[in-house]
């Protein structure tokens, strides 16, 4: 079963230490989420976890820190999620520029997640893979960049690959997050990428992976669905 | 960018405020609201703010769409400098829809509230 996109949000907040956004709809039930927080922060680790108010249970894929601990990034999720209406928080300790961008998607496996990750603390050029190649066709991908000091106006654009995405630009200050999805439509190590206009400024970003439901790593044992030979029969019979 | 609801400068007492009733335009892609707070308040860190905006849900009750939480002081990171909350979010279900701001200080505090399309 490949990963779809159900629905997905975006704000930013300025000046604030909390920022919170409902989903539209109400999550279905043992869909994945996923919360990504940009935050501008004066050390590393002031751009907290992400909550929710539906009980999931929320772990963190990965988080990077940008320029001068400055552009804080971090991907959240929830696996298995709880059915009904959910409203998500990012959080800053730092009382500065928050941006969160919420998604849910269908078709992933309940358990095991993530599959794989990749960061890239600060490049101008928008391209981040992830560090092993053990993707399969249909598994989730899943971008996020966060830009501090951008020049004002839109400037972070998705890769052309990704079927779905989003952009938000600060309301105050020059930063700006995009983050992005689709379903790998090749096996193998995957690769979040994009663009951003002007002059061009260092991006944390951050690729994830998360298996879809149904489908192994790779064909062992565990996975092997077919009858198995007893062990008083011989594998190979001899006329 | 249009404005949607612009409630004017004034003190505000600690407790809750809600705004009148406003309508979210069709069609537009997302919504910001913007605070104005007096010098004096903005760098105070014993002020707080919790910011809420609902939608209609039709029959007489609220949706939470989205807020913030927000505390005075000196807390941009650029600028050292106190600054005015703002959020923007996506449109999203706001789209057509009857909204309010509610808005709950800690301590009397004078600002103005301004929602737009942008």
């Amino acid at each position: 079963m490949s990963a779809t996109f159900v629905q997905s949000r975006s704000t930013t907040s300025s000046g604030v230490t909390t920022v919170t956004l409902a989903y539209t709809s109400p999550n279905t039930a043992n869909n994945l989420l996923v919360y990504c927080t940009g935050a501008l922060t004066a050390s590393a680790g002031q751009a907290g976890a992400a909550t929710d108010n539906n009980t999931n249970t929320i772990s963190n894929a990965t988080t990077i820190e940008g320029t001068s601990n400055a552009a804080e990034a971090r991907v959240d999720f929830v696996q298995s999620c709880h059915a009904g209406s959910n409203t998500v928080t990012g959080h800053n300790a730092n009382s500065d520029d928050i941006i969160l961008q919420i998604w849910e998607l269908a078709g992933c496996a309940t358990t095991g997640q993530p599959k794989t990750t990749g960061t890239v603390a600060n490049s101008t050029t928008l391209s981040v893979s992830t560090a092993a190649s053990t993707a399969v066709t249909g598994d989730a991908v899943v971008g996020f960049f966060y830009v501090y000091n951008a020049p004002s106006g839109p400037t972070l654009a998705a890769g052309a690959s990704f079927t779905n995405s989003l952009l938000q630009n600060a309301t105050a200050d020059l930063t700006s997050g995009m983050s992005e999805f689709k379903a790998a439509t090749v096996g193998g190590t995957q690769t979040a990428d994009g663009s951003q206009g002007g002059a061009g400024d260092p991006v944390a970003q951050i690729v994830v992976v998360f298996s879809q439901a149904g489908a192994a790593n790779h064909l062992d044992e565990d996975y092997w669905q077919g009858p198995r030979p007893r062990p008083s029969e011989p594998f190979i019979t001899v006329y | 960018m249009a404005e949607i609801l612009n409630v004017s400068v004034q003190l505000f007492g600690a407790g809750t405020f809600t705004s009148p009733t406003f309508t979210v335009p069709s069609g537009i892609a997302n919504v910001t609201a913007t605070f104005v707070i007096s010098p004096l308040d903005v760098i105070d860190q014993a002020k707080t703010m919790s910011f809420t905006l609902n939608r209609s849900d039709g029959s007489g009750g609220w949706i939470f769409d989205h807020g913030f939480s927000w505390q005075g002081g000196p807390n941009n990171l650029i600028t050292g400098l106190a600054r005015n909350p703002s959020i923007r979010v996506d449109v999203g279900p706001l789209d057509g829809q009857q909204c309010q701001v509610v808005m709950v200080l800690s301590k009397p505090m004078t600002c103005s509230i301004l929602v737009t399309t942008s």
